[in-house]
């Protein structure tokens, strides 16, 4: 099983370990599938062309967003100030890191609940807390089934997708002293039992945010478990952090959106909770935390902002769908990433975030078949940005890149001449018969051995198309 | 320190941004208005059809009765079948107007702090407006105070007169463009899910388990 940190430069050895792992690649399978599944059904439910209709919208509204992003953080901050809550600002994980243990401290908090957030993950926000003292559980099932077992998620909707529930009933046998041979249902009860324990006796709630409202300073979080509600209604104090590109103009733009994420991402109409939070609810004897505190983070995101290829990234409502398709996430899962973020949107943004030292093998981990891009809600075109990384990456100086240079240049020269193409060719239809093994080429000598340890490799057809052509295949199916 | 962190976060943006105007990108505007399609208007009672239908693709309950007498026998049947002893109530009037039409043998409990209502088995609120689009409860905590009354039992019952159906999302947001946002609104819509283990669903995890929806002719 495979489920701690991996150093996420270690793509395509985590890749592989990943790979190996048979019951990891066919429950990633299954899930990656059933959301598959459910998301065409639900775009085809809702109409094809209102659904391209509504993407266009949805990404209208994030690219004038952020064309205005200064503008809007700045009417959001005020806005949600004059409703009671306290704003802060964070240049980078450690100072968001910061912020947050110093609201915990003031506010003499003890026990702290989380509810499934990715911009906390990305400021490993759980370890800092700890470390500063303060005992804090993830109540989202998947994520909090991944903390008893010392893990990290592996599937960014269903975080222990890589557990089978017998291993589960043997980790709540373990920790809640429940029947090792329980079923899903009383696992489920058994977590709600636990962790309806900790809700109640917590001190402050932190979550993350999906968007935030500039007109009226609040902020919208989605959930199906009802953690979010709990995490953000019953502890004195709640912690919401945001990265600065959350925020959206009007709450009139929420249905766009509310319609456009739990399709693409579960294929639900909608989530089951949607909380808009404006301000504490608790002041004045009502019923809510007494403080509501929001973290706005940059953390590498302000620079994405320079340059249209890397922008549109920032327009990511985060609703999984690319993950779901792409066919080497579908394979090596989340851990492999190394990184919060994984699949298609992660191995963008993590380079971007982190910067380019670390994450440059991201942009390699894609096929660029352009799956991604196709099912994105808001329509980034995430094959392009992997492409402009990858040029970025490869005009960085280092020495192995010699020989795959050299390979290139080679390859550049031998297709722009039709007379070495037809050698060259002609040469590896001669050759390959000495590597074809069944209707495949599974190894090779040298440099071809490299690449088809992972992989195999189609033999060139015994004709080429040209050849077939002149032996009157263009007297045959003619246009009618 | 938050200061200089907003101003250089702030300066930041900016800076980024003047970056892609001199590389020549377009940068929208914000409009002034939304774009979204008007809200849309049904009739009442195909907005009801679809509500149910919605909210039972999610495996909520939707009843339909006449007047408070139809709502207090449908919530005491409810209670009864359900063996509930501890029911919580919501301060709305509609839902204060059930006291002494539930089974004798269940406590009320009324405004209380979060421990009374978290040992309830049954909640009952109103709500301020429901959605057909998406079989959808909104909750405005500015209105009632339900926020745990709905949340922490495990059973939600919610009366909803129906000339709060509103066909769909932008209708139900449209509302706030005149009416002050409150501190929470929270939408519903069926009982709380999971498919964290296995990709088997279960209903009913952190939130309620069973979600019923009383629509009220003539309340
Ligand atoms: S980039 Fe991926 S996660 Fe982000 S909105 Fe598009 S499909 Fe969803």
């Amino acid at each position: 099983m495979s489920g701690t940190h991996k150093p996420m430069e270690r793509f395509d050895h985590n890749a592989r370990e990943a790979l190996a792992d048979g019951r990891l690649r066919s429950a990633l399978r299954k899930a990656t599938g059933q959301f598959g599944e459910r998301r065409r059904a639900a775009i085809e439910d809702f109409g094809a062309e209102e659904w391209q209709a509504l993407r266009e919208r949805g990404r209208a509204l994030k690219d004038e967003a952020l064309a205005s992003l200064d503008v809007l953080l700045e009417r959001f901050a005020s806005r949600a100030t004059a409703a009671g809550t306290r704003v802060h600002w964070a240049r980078d994980a450690r100072e968001a890191c910061e912020v947050v243990a110093g609201i915990a401290t003031a506010a003499g908090a003890k026990a702290v609940v989380k509810a499934k957030s990715m911009t906390t993950e990305e400021l490993r926000l759980d370890e800092h807390l700890t470390q500063r003292g303060f005992e804090s559980v993830e109540t989202d099932l998947g994520e909090w089934i991944v903390q008893l077992a010392g893990e990290v998620p592996s599937h960014i909707i269903v975080p222990a997708i890589h557990r089978s529930k017998e291993s589960i009933a043997e980790l709540f046998h373990e920790h809640l002293g429940t029947d090792p041979g329980a079923d899903v249902i009383a696992l489920t009860a058994a977590a709600r039992q636990a962790l309806r324990t900790r809700f109640l006796a917590a001190d402050l709630g932190i979550s993350g945010v999906n968007f935030a409202v500039a007109e009226t300073g609040s902020i919208l979080i989605l959930e199906n478990e009802g953690n979010a509600r709990l995490t953000t209604t019953l502890p004195r104090v709640h912690v919401a952090v945001m990265g600065i590109e959350k925020v959206i103009a009007r709450l009139a733009d929420l249905p766009v959106f509310l319609r456009l994420l739990p399709r693409a991402g579960t294929g639900q109409r909608l989530t089951s909770y949607q909380s808009l939070l404006t301000g504490p609810g608790g002041r004045g004897g009502g019923e809510g935390p007494r403080e509501l505190h929001v973290v706005i983070l940059d953390n590498g995101r302000s620079r994405m902002l320079s340059r249209a290829v890397t922008r549109q990234a920032l327009a990511c409502i985060r609703c999984g769908a690319c993950l779901n398709v792409c066919p080497v996430y579908q394979n090596v899962g989340g851990h492999a990433y190394g990184s919060v973020y994984p699949g298609p949107i992660g191995a963008v943004i993590t380079p971007q975030l982190a910067g380019l030292g670390r994450g440059a093998a991201l942009p390699f981990a894609s096929t660029l078949c352009g799956a991604c891009r196709d099912v994105c809600p808001v329509a980034i075109d995430i094959p392009a940005l992997l492409l402009d990384l990858r040029a970025e990456v490869v005009a960085q100086p280092k020495p192995a890149r010699r020989l795959e240079r050299l390979a290139f240049a080679l390859w550049s020269f031998v297709v722009r001449g039709r007379r070495r193409f037809e050698f060259a060719t002609a040469f590896a239809r001669f050759a390959q018969r000495f590597l074809i093994t069944g209707d495949r080429i599974r190894s090779g000598p040298m440099a071809l051995g490299v690449w088809t340890k992972g992989r195999d490799l189609r033999p060139l057809a015994k004709d080429s198309f040209r050849a077939l052509w002149e032996r009157g295949l263009k007297d045959e199916g003619t246009p009618r | 320190m938050s200061d200089a962190a907003r101003r250089t976060v702030l300066g930041a943006i900016r800076h980024h941004l003047r970056e892609a105007r001199s590389a020549g990108d377009e940068l929208p505007a914000v409009r002034e208005a939304g774009r979204g399609p008007p809200p849309r208007i049904g009739e009442r009672e195909d907005l009801v059809r679809e509500f149910a239908t919605r909210l039972g693709a999610v495996g909520g309950v939707a009843w339909r009765v006449a007047g408070i007498d139809g709502a207090a026998d449908c919530v005491a049947s409810i209670a009864a079948e359900l063996g509930a002893t501890r029911i919580a109530l919501s301060d709305a009037p509609l839902v204060r107007a059930l006291r002494g039409r539930l089974p004798a043998s269940a406590t009320l409990v009324e405004v209380a702090d979060r421990d009374a209502i978290a040992s309830c088995e049954l909640g009952i609120t109103s709500a301020q407006a429901a959605i057909a689009e998406t079989g959808t409860l909104v909750l405005d905590a500015g209105m009632e105070r339900h926020r745990l009354a709905s949340l922490l039992p495990r059973v939600h019952v919610a009366l909803v007169p129906v000339e709060l159906l509103v066909a769909d999302l932008d209708a139900a947001f449209a509302a706030y463009a005149t009416r002050e946002v409150p501190a929470a609104i929270t939408l519903v819509t069926g009982p709380s899910r999971t498919a964290d283990i296995e990709l088997t669903l279960v209903v009913g995890v952190h939130g309620p388990q069973a979600l019923h929806v009383v629509l009220i002719d003539g309340a």
